[in-house]
């Protein structure tokens, strides 16, 4: 029996050995790239049904030690990452798949497709091999590390699509995206000072306030909260999102925003919540609800469908953020849960949703939401998926977005914090309007023939389809989350107990 | 041992299939290969509810944790109720169904809506607590809306918008309802029989949450256009089995939740007494005779209505009236959906003389059923409902005994109207469909004649006993309600006309102009108006374009968040914030 | 200790410059150098911690630290770079012949 930590190295190495490869053989790369996705997500599987019993474990890369050594760790919250990453990831690749060959195959004489095609799949590996380091990282330097390729990578997608306005938002994204790593790496750099530890559950224990730690974690965070695009600080999100290639859009939103939120996650939920002020959380929150508000209301009002779905982004980056405060009022595991759940319905539903809205645009050649009458008939599939994804975001039952929001709203309550329920709401029925407003439009008929122009493989169709009803049907994995997710407060307990002043 | 284990797993596997045996055909149906042979085997899907009421003892529950957060399922007295007619409608409706609709191209996606909403409603029925059963409820709202839009006309779709709006607004109020009953009642489990803390609040939100389903006024509307639009095997299940959910989740939730519900039992009698009595007026302005039908549903839901608000005035004896309000929905609900499958026969009976005249036959028992006449089952829940009027307090018991005869005065004038408006065969179809049809429409006949009587708690109520004055108190209401419903009819023909007024379907919402000028629907929907022709005109809906009307502002504000210098102003901002929270720590 | 303190905040000063160029100059290639005068700053920081408060051995984490940066800031200098060229070859181009296809997303 293998021991399932010395698995781990291999959620990297697979990713980086086939980029690498893909980068050699572009011939070959779709190819390479499937294998790798497959490869990935079948030994992110295997990882959390082996040790989801033993968690949290540790593993020494080439059995160095800290500090000189890499340290992977594995615990609830990295597994249920892990495996949102390597599930998302591969209903994308099957979509890119099918997706280049549909453009090149269009051939409206611009020969740029080819490259496009050739480069995504070794800057995709590379992102998949940073996200997964990202979870797996166990100390602070390490993190910084795979933020910095993660963000390299990212970047590179985004400004893929080779069009002046992608090229200059990738370049704006980039430098958002620097100024928040160094911010972190200055951060880091003074709780170094502070305590010359740089393993994260040890700075955790050992850690004592003083006004080094202050600014070292205020850095940290505000440097965190520039990459998640929390509003006020969104402004790179949309251009980024909504100019990037489809398949980008959709790993951009539904995998990369949550690496620097699951950074945020790990602090403030988990290794620093001991010295972390209370008015901090109270501050995020109410970040997070001015986000729901402000992106619902953006979002009500973009004419076009992507850029809708980027600001519903920034609008359900919000929840995450709300969730915060309740998790830190809250003794048990339940509003954790919650925003696992959320994170990971999330990026479902909003990789589903940029997926179908990529179809409609290959399709009719626009996203223009007021022309988008005969969707039905002409993308069934496609409508139906945009649909599905709506209610998760939404938040109906049997959603994971309504298991998320149940959970957070009932913990609000008990917990006496009653305002953020109010604004849970008040974001659900901005979601309810703004997805109306899509969705009124995709089951009403065409006025004159389709206006089709290309065809969509039905891979493209149903990759998008399959992510919207996992998000739709999330319910029933409500338990092996849960599971995953009590282990870790366990842990935590234990953390805050043993040095609560 | 053994024998006891196997049962226990017999019961469980029974609940369990109750509402996943219809998911389970909904994913073979899918499945293009065997989608022949399911579609053949769809009636199989009501079997496993049938057999949970005769077999499965009310002590058995299953409890599902691994399913959503954790679920129990279960059958209660009521439930059992409630599931009985419920099941026999939705069988009867598949198997008229199955073959009205035999020739349909999209018969599939029908049956798929069909199967998922049926299994909403069993499994609604079969929750046992609250989240599950608010899970089932959504469920099957959103499922209907495919039924309802199935036939893609303009109507339907109009209908289906509507409804869906509805749906929506009514999830909301359930969920902020739901929330407010889970900081009360850790688990929402319905069988802790502890009353709730909520007020007039909860109230609010639970009547017309759950009205919306019921058809209980204001919100009643939807139900006359989506009814009539929708095909027939779905309007006799919406009209027979899922109005009866809102029913059900009154029944449910307001003991749960309520503090005192006898404080709003009058207010829910009051609304019931209207209900009872618009319903039947505004439906004789209406000529389609589905659409009367559907308004016919709305009036019997208000008498239904009455004896939940009869309920929550008098917790002693609650547990009789809600055996009461389970028979008058049996009773109800096996009647419409047979009036409304009866209806569709005829729609498609072109020169079939004989077959015409079976059907009217069958229907105009049915009508007397439901009317009251003496040895039906109408007469059976007459005789309940006056025995819990009689059990009310002062003002209540005689405003009701002086009420009720007259409402069922009301309903025979409605159903008088009903015939005068029957639609003649305007189609005619291949005998051997036609054939099947009639099968289950004879099916449903038989329900509606043996059903209740087959129903054990039913014999509490001495319904058959040749006395003259029992035979006379469920004799002249319908006379004169004949009566009156032939001078109508003559005035009208006199008149020219169908109808002595004419109401467009759907009273409330059916004159859009009116609220179109006030700007009321297009602040919500995109409707602007709907022209006679096909094409739909859209426009903005009204909330958007308040928000387009700051669209200038808005854009500036975004843009200024998009300046580098305001960035870093933040930035610094936030960095400051955070180290001055820590040093007050 | 002075001189700790000195190279401190020399290290600040180069960061709050840095973020002063990146906020304020509006050419892209002088808010690419903007950028890079921050990672120094940060380094010089790091540089220091490994010097040691107490002048005693010398941590060599912090070392292999910076150096891993430098790398990092090279390749995403060199990322930067190549789209302020791109950006500005386009910016030459639509100057030169205006009518450009925008066919796609």
């Amino acid at each position: 029996m293998i021991e399932p930590a010395s698995l781990a190295p291999w959620l990297i190495i697979i990713p980086l050995a086939g980029g690498l490869l893909a980068f050699l053989l572009p011939s070959r790369s779709v190819l390479i790239g499937l294998s790798a996705t497959v490869a990935n997500g079948l030994l992110a599987l295997a990882i959390t049904f082996y040790s989801i019993n033993t968690i949290p474990l540790e593993y020494a890369l080439g059995g160095w030690p800290p500090p000189a050594g890499i340290l992977l760790r594995i615990d609830g919250l990295t597994l249920v990452m892990l495996t949102m990453t390597a599930i998302t990831g591969l209903a994308i690749s099957i979509y890119a798949q099918g997706y280049f060959p549909a453009r090149i195959g269009s051939g409206n004489g611009v020969s740029r497709h080819g490259p496009q095609q050739d480069f995504f799949w070794p800057l995709w590996l590379m992102l998949l091999a940073g996200l997964n380091g990202l979870f797996l990282a166990g100390d602070l330097f390490n993190l910084y590390v795979t933020l910095e390729v993660t963000a390299l990578a990212a970047v590179a997608l985004t400004a893929l699509s080779g069009k002046h306005t992608s090229e200059v938002a990738a370049l704006r994204y980039l430098l958002v995206s620097l100024l928040g790593s160094l911010s972190y790496l200055f951060g880091t750099v003074l709780l170094y000072r502070a305590c010359h530890v740089l393993h994260l559950a040890t700075l955790g224990a050992l850690i004592v306030s003083s006004p080094v730690v202050w600014s070292g974690l205020a850095l940290i965070t505000v440097g965190l909260l520039l990459k998640t695009a929390l509003f006020p600080m969104h402004f790179w999100l949309p251009p980024a999102h909504v100019n990037a290639l489809t398949p980008v859009s959709a790993i951009l939103s539904a995998l990369v925003i949550k690496a620097s939120f699951y950074l945020i996650f790990r602090f403030w939920g988990d290794v620093f919540m001991r010295i972390l002020p209370l008015g901090g959380y109270s501050l995020l929150g109410g970040l997070g609800a001015a986000a729901v508000l402000w992106g619902g209301i953006q979002a009500l009002r973009q004419k076009r469908l992507k850029m809708l779905i980027a600001y519903s982004t920034v609008a359900q980056l919000g929840y995450l953020f709300i969730a915060l405060p309740i998790i830190r009022h809250d003794a048990g595991p339940s509003s954790r849960f919650a925003l696992v759940y959320l994170i990971i319905s999330h990026a479902g539903a909003k990789a589903a949703m940029f997926l179908a809205a990529g179809n409609v645009f290959l399709h009719f050649g626009h996203d223009r939401i007021n022309e988008l009458a005969g969707v039905k008939d002409a993308l069934p599939m496609t409508s139906f998926a945009l649909a599905v994804a709506g209610v998760s975001l939404m938040g109906l039952p049997p959603s994971g977005g309504f298991i998320g929001k149940w959970l957070l709203l009932t913990a609000s309550f008990a917990s006496g914090q009653w305002w953020w329920g109010i604004i849970l709401i008040a974001g659900s029925l901005l979601a309810v309007a703004y997805i109306y407003r899509v969705v009124r439009h995709l089951f009403t008929k065409a006025p004159g023939p389709s206006s089709g122009k290309r065809q969509v493989a039905r891979t493209m169709e149903a990759s998008s389809l399959f992510l919207a009803v996992l998000s739709l049907v999330m319910g029933i994995f409500a338990p092996l989350v849960s599971k995953l997710i009590a282990s870790d407060a366990v842990s935590l307990a234990s953390l805050l107990a043993g040095v609560v002043p | 041992m053994t024998g006891i284990n196997f049962q226990s797993g017999l019961h469980i596997l029974l609940l369990s299939s109750g509402a996943g045996l219809p998911l389970l055909f909904v994913l073979f149906l899918w499945w293009r290969p065997c989608r022949k042979t399911v579609y053949a085997l769809l009636p199989l899907t009501t079997l496993p509810a049938l057999l949970i009421v005769l077999f499965v003892p009310s002590e058995v529950v299953v409890e599902v944790p691994w399913f959503f957060m954790g679920g129990r399922m279960g059958i209660d007295p009521i439930g059992r109720a409630f599931l009985f007619f419920t099941a026999l409608v939705w069988c009867f409706s598949t198997l008229f169904g199955q073959a009205s609709l035999s020739d349909d191209p999209n018969r599939y996606r029908f049956f798929g809506y069909f199967l998922v909403a049926m299994a909403g409603n069993f499994g609604l029925i079969l929750a046992q607590d609250g989240l599950g059963f608010y899970l089932f409820f959504a469920m099957m709202s959103f499922a209907a809306y495919g039924l309802i839009i199935h036939d893609d006309t303009p109507e339907a779709l109009r209908a289906g918008r509507i409804y869906l709006g509805l749906v929506i607004i009514g999830e909301v109020l359930l969920f902020a309802a739901l929330l407010m009953i889970a900081g009360m009642a850790p688990g929402l489990l319905f069988s802790t029989g502890q009353p709730g803390t909520g007020g007039a609040l909860l109230f609010v939100l639970l009547f017309l949450g759950f009205g919306i389903k019921a058809g209980a006024l204001p919100v009643h509307f939807w139900l006359p256009l989506a009814h009539p639009v929708a095909p027939t095997a779905a309007s006799a299940v919406l009209s027979g089995a899922m109005i009866k959910a809102g029913l059900l989740g009154w029944l449910r939730f307001y003991p749960l939740g309520l503090s005192n519900p006898g404080d709003y039992g009058e207010i829910v009698i009051v609304l019931g007494l209207i209900a009872a009595f618009y319903g039947v007026v505004v439906g004789l302005g209406q000529r389609e005779a589905k659409t009367v039908l559907a308004y016919s549903s709305i009036s019997q839901m208000g008498l239904m209505t009455i004896l939940t608000g009869c309920a929550m005035l008098t917790p002693t004896y609650r547990a009789t009236i809600f055996s009461v309000i389970a028979l008058y929905a049996i009773h109800h609900g096996l009647a419409k959906s047979t009036l409304f499958l009866g209806t569709g026969l005829l729609k498609s009976s072109k020169n079939q003389y004989s077959q015409r005249c079976w059907l009217t036959a069958g229907l105009i028992f049915i009508a007397l059923t439901l009317a009251g006449f003496p040895f039906t089952s109408g007469a059976m829940v007459k005789t309940a409902l006056k025995n819990v009027s009689g059990s009310l307090a002062p003002p209540w018991s005689g405003i009701l005994h002086l009420l009720l005869p007259l409402t069922a005065v009301a309903t025979m004038v409605l159903m008088v109207h009903f015939f005068t408006v029957m639609p003649t065969g305007k189609a005619s179809s291949s005998k051997r469909k036609q054939w099947r049809e009639m099968l289950a429409w004879g099916a449903g006949l038989l329900g509606v004649v043996a059903g209740l009587r087959l129903w054990p708690e039913a014999a509490r109520f001495h319904y058959g006993i040749l006395d003259s004055a029992v035979l006379w108190n469920g004799l002249w209401p319908i006379l004169m309600g004949s009566v009156i419903g032939w001078l109508i009819h003559r005035m009208a023909l006199r008149a020219e006309k169908e109808s002595i007024f004419e109401l467009p379907p759907g009273d409330i919402v059916g004159v859009e102009g009116y609220w179109n000028q006030r700007k009321i629907i297009p602040w919500f929907t995109s409707i602007q108006q709907t022209p006679p022709g096909d094409t739909q005109i859209f426009g903005t809906p009204g909330f958007i374009s308040f928000f387009s009307k700051y669209q200038g502002e808005l854009g500036k504000r975004e843009k200024i968040l998009m300046r580098w210098k305001v960035i870093g102003i933040l930035y610094l901002t936030l960095c400051l914030c955070l180290i001055v929270l820590f040093a007050f720590y | 200790m002075t001189i700790t303190t000195g190279y401190i905040i020399s290290a600040l000063l180069l960061f709050g410059i840095g973020m002063n160029g990146l906020m304020t100059c509006s050419h892209q290639l002088r808010k690419i150098l903007a950028v890079n005068l921050m990672a120094s700053g940060v380094f010089l920081i790091l540089i220091v911690t490994g010097f040691g408060t107490d002048g005693s051995a010398i941590d060599h984490v912090p070392h292999a630290m910076v150096l891993t940066g430098i790398v990092i800031s090279v390749s995403t200098t060199a990322l930067a770079l190549t789209l302020a060229c791109r950006i500005q070859q386009r910016l030459n181009r639509s100057a030169d012949e205006t009518a450009e296809g925008n066919d796609d997303d």
